[in-house]
């Protein structure tokens, strides 16, 4: 159990101060705010916004995809959708979702911290963020981007649609979570409450610790080569396109050396979630804390390391096909470990099945879909029919979607209590999770089917064979988008309650993080606490 | 259509690599659906077997972590995903390595369409031939943006590249025709840059290549010939009265001596010079209403006499 000092008897002692909620109001005790927890709510309404764009951009692709040939729009807008849908998905949505938004509100209140190391920073970098997403508006506003989320040359360098303003956006969007990661390094480092030492952290502070050192690191690589794609395309240097002296395939090589590590950037902080989750529900110590804590960081070094896995069917050597083949493989070693741990959690737990944990459940049978379904790419000769087909997109949406997404939500409708003092109606977040869970599973698992026949991915127009799946597929999607309103009904329904309702432990949770009332006061907690014992101990 | 593929499996199999392939691929599947039932089968039965019931919570508080186990766990997958590795990259190795007595067909990846020059002079568009239970080593690159040839039947998918060459190889085992996709993004009509394999006898394969043969006599045949084929003209161009679609580029009908105007306003005459021009330098002069840098450069991919031979076609279009 972590020892406190007194708590506060009633949860809103109004002589010691309001909730953060309350201290300031106006546009500008929000547009000025160095408070981690505004800015993190800040971000949290963005990342919505921009999931709900581009959660309509994926439904019109779906549509699209209904029949083979045009069913509601031509071929170059069709190309110029999934190509949104990807980059808004990406730089706007997952890489943002956990750690900007839910980490940026949590990360210090679970560390027995006043704030985050560098508050201005942190004012900074929503700043930023927000001035990418103005580029990519005005990308798309200004004939779109038709090159896939991936930005291939030379593609990329011939096409006439706004390449240059959305390069641009993803490059400004990695400066703010270049200073998010530095800002949660610090603040990991300096700003630890008395007794907490790094054994005794939450697992959702591990994984964001290995997430940022994964953005600070490998961010600026992707950062340099939008630059060199920009420089060509403007500046005429052959850098990429063959036709000016330049090399394709070595834009494939820059663009995954980030871009794998960034999967990871957007998975692992929804390992530190999930493990919150499981614990807490399960009213149980996590099983193997360390070994999860440890594969957090062993993600992070390895990950840097598979890049190649992305080009088995490039033309690259055969060597380096054996070199990250081999390497995929290891890095599934510590994901594997993470599951286990998981499930013995479960086993012999008090398990209390409310809201977060069954967005926690569902997550775990996405996640090992997901997962396994990774070893056939990894499998380098296996990969060979299916790089580029439906499987591969089905395979990352399930880890995306399926692991990432479930596990925000599963966040989201966990601390949601705590930052609005709001308890919402549980009996429809549930009904929405099960809605997403089948809606998702319709759309994904006959991608597999579709791939794996043969149905190579980006494909607009297709043979009449693969119609009823897709069909299916497009059906599922609505029905996921539906339990996604659903969600949004359920959360921002609770906010029409005028007084906060939410005890400051609804969910009977060990971490500092609810040991302060909903929502907590401007700093954090009124008497500075002190921890004693390990995060999960009861 | 001879694939009409059952669900949940993978397309017929036409070539020698394709059931060492299936083996490993099922094997990979079992292997999943075991591990996914028993993880998930764990979880799911712990869910329900230690659910809370209400009343004080009874959990096993000191069940934190387990050497034994949790080598266990991390040793067997190990061990299992080493197996994998070694057993897909042999089968990698077999999908790169072609044997040394193929035969080679030249592959041009063209937005957005495929052509085929065999070792004699003959060529194909859109369709290529290869003879029956026959390594075939294809010799591919593109004259413009990235692309990748998949034959699903055969398993197999390589990058199509600009400005290097990339090899593909297979043995077919079944007569017939097979489909093959693009599978790298190249653009506007990406999914329509399909191609057919025709395996034939070698009976059928010698008569395939010497009707592809016969080159044009006359300059304006070669140009009819390079428009839809070499050039792949007629993915972007339509070429005859009223024709609406493709609609890429300007309908090429009675294009000679055609006064058009250009996005810049001015007006230009269509005569040999700025037809050639249009060919080697495309983005100069575009026609108003159509997007500039759409049409790739042919400079450097059709020789002079090409670029003549094309002219020569256009003028007869009246």
């Amino acid at each position: 159990m972590t020892q406190l000092t007194p708590q506060p008897s009633s949860q809103h002692d109004r002589l010691k101060g309001p909730s953060f909620l309350e201290a300031g109001r106006g546009l500008s005790s929000w547009l000025f705010t160095l408070d981690h927890k505004r800015i993190g709510i800040m971000y949290l309404v963005f990342v919505l916004t921009a999931f709900l764009l581009g959660g309509t951009f994926a439904l019109l692709v779906r549509t699209e995809l209904l029949t083979p040939g045009r069913t509601i729009m031509d071929a170059a807008t069709y190309n110029k959708m999934f190509t949104l849908h990807g980059v808004v998905m990406v730089f706007l949505v997952i890489i943002p979702s956990i750690p900007a938004s839910l980490g940026n509100i949590i990360l210090p209140l679970q560390l027995g911290a006043k704030d985050v190391a560098f508050p201005r920073l942190n004012l900074i970098s929503f700043y930023v963020y927000l001035l990418g997403a103005g580029f990519a508006l005005y990308s798309l506003v200004h004939g779109g981007v038709d090159t896939g989320w991936t930005f291939y040359t030379p593609y990329s360098n011939t096409t006439d649609t706004s390449v240059v303003a959305m390069v641009l956006a993803a490059f400004i969007l990695g400066f703010s979570s270049i200073f998010t990661g530095l800002n949660f390094i610090a603040t990991v480092h300096a700003l630890r409450a008395p007794g907490m030492t790094f054994f005794r952290m939450p697992l959702f502070v591990w994984a964001l610790y290995a997430t940022s050192v994964i953005q600070i690191l490998a961010t600026p690589v992707l950062g340099i080569t939008l630059l060199l794609l920009v420089a060509e395309k403007v500046l005429k240097v052959g850098i990429f396109d063959p036709a000016m002296g330049g090399d394709p395939v070595l834009f494939q090589h820059f663009f995954w050396f980030y871009s794998h590590p960034a999967v990871y950037i957007m998975i692992v902080p929804g390992f530190g979630v999930i493990s919150d989750l499981i614990s807490t529900f399960a009213r149980k110590p996590i099983f193997g804390y360390r070994a999860i804590a440890m594969s957090s960081i062993g993600i992070a070094i390895i990950g840097f390391l598979v890049w190649g896995h992305h080009m088995f069917t490039s033309g690259q050597s055969e060597i380096a096909g054996l070199i990250f083949s081999f390497l995929t493989f290891l890095v599934a070693i510590p994901t594997a470990i993470k599951v286990l741990n998981w499930v013995s959690t479960l086993y012999r737990g008090s398990i209390v099945l409310s809201t977060p944990m069954w967005f926690a459940i569902a997550f775990l049978y996405l996640f090992t879909v997901g997962g396994l379904t990774g070893l056939y790419l990894a499998t380098a000769g296996v990969d060979i029919h299916l790089h580029d087909t439906y499987f591969v997109v089905a395979h990352f949406h399930f880890v995306m979607m399926g692991g990432t997404m479930f596990a925000f939500l599963g966040g989201l409708h966990y601390w949601w209590p705590k930052f609005t003092g709001r308890l919402y109606n549980e009996t429809l977040g549930k009904i929405a999770c099960v809605t997403a869970f089948v809606g998702f599973n319709m759309t994904f698992l006959s991608q597999f089917i579709v791939g794996v026949q043969g149905m190579p991915r980006r494909y607009y127009n297709y043979l009449d064979q693969f119609q009823p799946l897709h069909a299916f597929s497009s059906v599922g999607s609505y029905v996921l988008g539906f339990g996604f309103m659903l969600s949004a009904i359920c959360l921002f329904g609770s906010l029409r309650k005028k007084e906060a309702d939410a005890p400051a432990n609804p969910w009977d949770s060990t971490t500092l993080e609810w040991k302060t009332p909903s929502p907590p006061p401007v700093e954090n907690f009124y008497e500075q606490p002190v921890v004693t014992a390990g995060p999960y101990d009861r | 259509m001879d694939q009409s593929t059952p669900l949940l499996s993978l397309p017929p199999q036409a070539s020698t690599i394709a059931p060492a392939y299936d083996l490993l691929f099922n094997s990979v599947t079992w292997m999943c659906v075991f591990f996914f039932v028993l993880i998930m089968g764990a979880g799911t039965y712990f869910v329900v077997k230690y659910r809370y019931r209400g009343g004080a919570h009874i959990v096993a508080a000191d069940h934190t972590h387990n050497t034994f186990l949790e080598v266990l766990w991390s040793v067997v997958p190990l061990i299992i995903c080493l197996g994998l590795f070694v057993w897909g990259f042999k089968l990698y190795l077999d999908f790169q390595i072609p044997p040394k007595n193929a035969l080679e067909i030249r592959v041009t990846g063209k937005k957005w369409q495929w052509n085929f020059e065999y070792a004699g002079g003959a060529t194909s568009e859109k369709e290529f031939a290869v003879p029956l239970n026959k390594p075939v080593k294809l010799i591919m690159t593109s004259t413009d943006v990235l692309h990748s040839f998949f034959v699903p039947s055969f398993r197999t998918k390589m990058d199509v590249v600009p400005g290097r060459y990339t090899t593909l190889w297979f043995q077919a085992t079944k007569a017939g025709s097979q489909q093959v996709f693009c599978a790298e993004y190249c653009g506007l009509s990406h999914s329509d840059m399909l191609a057919k394999v025709h395996v034939l006898s070698d009976a059928e394969y010698d008569d395939w290549i010497k009707k592809h043969q016969e080159v044009g006599k006359t300059p304006e045949e070669r140009g009819k010939k390079i428009f839809s084929g070499k050039g792949a003209c007629t993915s972007c161009h339509a070429n005859s009265a009223g024709q609406a679609m493709p609609n890429i580029g300007p309908n090429l009908w009675q294009v000679f001596g055609r006064v058009e105007k250009m996005s810049d306003g001015s007006e230009v005459t269509a005569d040999e010079n700025y037809l050639r021009e249009s060919m080697e330098y495309p983005s100069r002069k575009t026609v108003a209403n159509f997007a500039a840098g759409a049409m790739p450069t042919q400079k450097g991919f059709l020789t002079d006499q090409e670029i003549g031979d094309v002219i020569t076609y256009l003028k007869s279009l009246k």
